[in-house]
C-alpha cells in the first residue's frame, strides 16, 4: 500500500468536493441577506432620519440680488412701538405696548404710505425725472445722506427673481420652493381643511409627514415624522391624503417624488 | 489562489448597492398654515385684588407680568384690555358666572382670569385659563403668597404652566437674561429676569467686565474681565459670589463657553500670538488646542449635544460662520454671504445658527444660518443696529441688543425674527445671554 503525498492529487480532489458545497452555501445566505435588506428597505416604516425643516417660500418678482450679499426681507418688519416711560431701576415697569395698538399704528402709516405711492405714480414721468435730477443735483452739491436714500428708494427696483411671484414672501432662491413644490403646496392649501372645534387651539397643532409621489401625482403612501397628540386632528390629515389630487411631478425628479418623497409640516 | 466566480458575484452585487445617503444635508420642508393663521388671541383681564392694599398691589403685579409673558409669547396675541366688554365686578372665576359671549365678541379665543384674596396674613392666589369657544375652564392654579413681591414670579410661573399643559413645551417666563451694562467707570455684569425687572449687580469691580455666558445648571456665568489688567477668564456665582480665576493667559482669554454637560470649556487665547480657539477642563487642566491657523479664530459656541463649536474665522479673509467638531477636525464653512459675519449662538434646538451680520448698507443685523441646508434668514431689518442674539432655552426667541431708539437697549423676538418686544428702558446694554431653563434664583 502506498501513501499518497500531501498535497498529492487526490488530496486536491477531495479538496474540491468539499469546498463546492462550501461555495454553494455561502451563495445562498448572500442572497438571502440581500433580499432580506430588500425587503427591509422597501417596507421601512420610518422615514429618513434626516428629515429637517426648511421653509419652502415663492420667491417674489423683481431683479436678482448679487448672491454674496446677505438677504434682504420682502416685507420689512413694523416700526418699533412707542417706548414706555422708563420706570425707577428694580422697580416693576409697565408692560410694552400691545400687539393691537402696534397693528393699529402700521395700519395708519400703510394708507398713509399708500396714498404718497399713488400719487408718486400719477406724476408724469417728466415731473420724476426732474425730481431726479434734482435729487442728482443735491449728491453733487454735497446733499446729506438723507437725500441719496431718498432717491435710491424711490427709484430702486425690487429684489427677487425674474420669474418670481408676485406674492412671493423671500428675495432669496436658495429658499425658493421649485415649480413643482409650488403646485403640490397650493392643492395642499386649498384642501387642507380643520374641524371647526379644532378652530380653538389650532396654533398649538403641528405634524410632519413624508409623501411619496407617484409619477402619475397619485400618493403612493405617507409616513408621519412628527405626529401630533390630538386624534382629530390626525384624522383630518388622514382625510386629506386619501382625498388629495397632485399634479404629475416632473420627470427629472420623479425618481426622488417616488423614493425620497416630499416633507410636508402642517402648521396652522 | 483563485476564487470561485459564485462567490466573487454577490460581493460585486454588495459592492453594486448604492451607498446609504448620509449626505447630512437637510430635506425640504414644504410649510402648510391655515390660510388666516394669526397668534392664539387671549384675553387678560385685571386680577382682581380682594381684602387690602397688599392683595391689591399682588394683584395689580400679577396682571402687568401676565400681560407681558404672553405678549413676548410669539403664539400668542393679547388683547387690547380697553376693549373688554365684560364687567370685571360681576364676573366670577367660574365658568357659570362667566358670559363668554363678551369675550367672544372681542375676538379672544382664551381667557384668563385670576383672584389674590387677602387671608389671615398671607396671599391666595387663584389663576384660571378658559377657553372662550368651549365656555369651560382648561387649566388652573392656585398658590399661597408670603408677600405681593411674590406676586410676579408666581405670575411668571403660572404661565411656563400654562404654556406648557397647551403646547406641551416648558415655558421661559421665569428664565434669566446676563447682560453687560456701561458703568462711569467701565462696564458691569448684571442678570435681570425676561421682564427686564430684577435688574441685579452680579460683578461691582470697576472695571471692564465682558461677555458673560452661563454654566449649564444656571448657577453662574463665565466672563472675561480686566481686573487684573489683563482679559482674563473666570467663573462667578448668580450673586457675585465665588470669584474664580479659569484662564489668566498672556494676551486675549475671552469667550468662554461651557459645554452643555459641563465637561469642557470653549474659549479664545491668543498666547501663542495669534487668537486661537481652545478647549479645557473646568478644573483648568487638559487644555488642547482646536485651531492653527494665520487668521483669527473667536467666539465658540457649542452645539447641543456638546459634538460640534460654532466659531467665527477670517482665515478666507472675511469673517465667517464655520464649524468644527469639538476636537477641532472637520472645519466646515457654514456663511457664504456677506462679508463680516460674528457673534454666533447655537440654538438648542440645533436646527439654527444665529449671528450678527454687517451687510452692504454698514448696518448690523440678526441672522440665522440653518446648520443643514446653510441657508440664511434675516430677522432684522432697518431698525438700527441688531447685534449679539441669544437662544432662549426653548429655541423659539433670541434675545438681542438694539439701538433702533438711541441707546442700546436689550429686545426679545421670535426665531423667524417676528414679534420684537424692547426688554429694558435705560440704555447702555450690550452682549445679553439667555439662561438655561433651569436657573437658580
Amino acid at each position: 500500500m502506498t501513501k499518497e503525498p500531501v498535497g498529492g492529487i487526490g488530496s486536491r480532489q477531495r479538496a474540491r468536493q468539499g469546498f463546492g458545497p462550501l461555495v454553494a452555501g455561502s451563495a445562498a445566505l448572500h442572497v438571502a441577506l440581500f433580499a432580506a435588506v430588500a425587503i427591509a428597505a422597501g417596507g421601512r416604516s420610518t422615514p429618513p432620519l434626516d428629515l429637517q425643516a426648511l421653509p419652502v417660500e415663492l420667491v417674489t418678482l423683481g431683479k436678482p440680488r448679487d448672491p454674496k450679499l446677505l438677504p434682504r426681507k420682502v416685507r420689512p418688519p413694523p416700526p418699533a412701538p412707542e417706548p414706555a416711560p422708563a420706570p425707577p431701576s428694580g422697580e416693576s415697569g409697565s408692560a410694552a405696548p400691545t400687539k393691537d395698538a402696534v397693528a393699529l399704528e402700521i395700519e395708519k402709516k400703510a394708507a398713509e404710505a399708500k396714498k404718497k405711492e399713488e400719487a408718486r405714480k400719477a406724476e408724469k414721468p417728466s415731473k420724476q425725472k426732474r425730481r431726479l435730477s434734482a435729487g442728482a443735483r443735491r449728491l453733487l452739491e454735497g446733499g446729506g445722506r438723507d437725500d441719496i436714500d431718498d432717491v435710491l428708494e424711490r427709484f430702486e427696483e425690487p429684489e427677487g427673481a425674474e420669474d418670481g411671484f408676485v406674492d412671493g414672501t423671500t428675495t432669496d432662491p436658495s429658499a425658493s420652493a421649485n415649480a413643482y413644490e409650488a403646485h403640490v403646496k397650493a392643492a395642499l392649501k386649498r384642501n387642507y381643511e380643520l374641524p371647526a372645534h379644532l378652530q380653538a387651539r389650532k396654533q398649538f397643532l403641528e405634524a410632519v409627514v413624508v409623501l411619496y409621489i407617484g409619477p402619475d401625482g397619485k400618493i403612493l403612501r405617507h409616513e408621519f415624522v412628527q405626529r401630533h397628540a390630538n386624534e382629530q386632528f390626525m384624522a383630518a390629515l388622514e382625510k386629506l391624503f386619501a382625498t388629495l389630487e397632485l399634479p404629475p411631478p416632473p420627470k427629472d425628479n420623479a425618481r426622488r417624488y417616488r423614493e425620497e418623497g416630499l416633507g410636508i409640516r402642517f402648521k396652522p | 489562489m483563485r476564487y470561485p466566480t459564485t462567490l466573487l458575484l454577490p460581493l460585486l452585487v454588495l459592492a453594486a448597492q448604492p451607498a446609504v445617503a448620509q449626505s447630512g444635508e437637510g430635506r425640504r420642508l414644504i410649510e402648510i398654515g391655515s390660510p388666516d393663521f394669526r397668534p392664539y388671541p387671549i384675553a387678560i383681564p385685571d386680577v382682581r385684588g380682594l381684602g387690602g392694599s397688599a392683595a391689591t398691589e399682588a394683584a395689580r403685579d400679577i396682571t402687568r407680568s401676565l400681560r407681558f409673558d404672553f405678549d413676548v409669547a410669539a403664539q400668542f396675541e393679547v388683547s387690547n384690555p380697553k376693549s373688554y366688554l365684560a364687567n370685571p365686578e360681576k364676573e366670577g372665576m367660574t365658568a357659570a358666572s362667566i358670559n363668554f359671549e363678551d369675550w367672544l365678541s372681542v375676538g379672544a379665543d382664551g381667557l384668563l382670569k385670576g383672584v389674590v384674596r387677602e387671608e389671615k396674613g398671607s396671599l391666595q392666589v387663584e389663576l384660571r385659563f378658559f377657553e372662550v369657544s368651549r365656555a369651560q375652564s382648561f387649566f388652573s392654579k392656585s398658590y399661597t403668597l408670603r408677600s405681593p413681591d411674590q406676586a410676579r414670579d408666581t405670575a411668571h410661573r403660572f404661565a411656563d404652566e400654562l404654556v406648557e399643559a397647551l403646547t406641551g413645551a416648558k415655558g421661559i417666563f421665569r428664565t434669566r437674561i446676563a447682560v453687560v451694562r456701561k458703568s462711569k467707570k467701565g462696564r458691569e455684569l448684571y442678570v435681570m429676569d425676561l421682564d427686564g425687572q430684577n435688574l441685579q449687580a452680579v460683578t461691582r469691580n470697576g472695571s471692564i467686565n465682558l461677555l458673560p455666558s452661563w454654566l449649564p445648571d444656571g448657577t453662574g456665568l463665565v466672563f472675561t474681565s480686566y481686573i487684573r489688567h489683563n482679559p482674563n477668564l473666570y467663573r462667578v456665582g448668580i450673586g457675585g459670589d465665588g470669584l474664580t480665576l479659569l484662564s489668566g493667559e498672556r494676551g486675549l482669554n475671552t469667550g468662554g463657553a461651557f459645554s452643555p454637560k459641563a465637561n469642557r470649556i470653549a474659549l479664545t487665547l491668543s498666547r501663542d500670538g495669534n487668537s486661537e480657539i481652545y478647549t479645557m477642563s473646568p478644573d483648568r487642566t487638559g487644555l488642547t488646542r482646536l485651531t492653527n491657523q494665520w487668521a483669527i479664530d473667536s467666539s465658540p459656541s457649542w452645539s447641543p449635544d456638546g459634538r460640534k463649536l460654532a466659531f467665527v474665522s477670517s482665515r478666507l479673509g472675511d469673517p465667517h460662520i464655520f464649524v468644527m467638531n469639538a476636537d477641532g477636525s472637520e472645519v466646515t464653512r457654514m456663511t457664504f454671504r456677506g462679508n463680516y459675519n460674528t457673534t454666533p449662538d447655537w440654538s438648542p434646538r440645533g436646527d439654527l445658527i444665529a449671528f450678527t451680520a454687517r451687510d452692504e448698507r454698514n448696518v448690523f443685523d440678526i441672522f440665522t444660518v440653518d446648520v443643514n441646508t446653510k441657508t440664511i434668514r434675516r430677522l432684522t431689518q432697518d431698525q438700527g443696529n441688531n447685534e449679539e442674539p441669544s437662544f432662549a432655552p426653548d429655541g423659539q426667541h433670541i434675545v438681542f441688543t438694539s439701538t433702533r431708539e438711541g441707546r442700546s437697549q436689550v429686545w426679545v423676538m421670535a426665531v423667524d425674527g417676528s414679534n420684537q418686544r424692547r426688554l429694558t428702558s435705560d440704555g447702555g446694554f450690550v452682549t445679553p445671554a439667555w439662561s438655561p431653563q433651569e436657573v437658580l434664583r
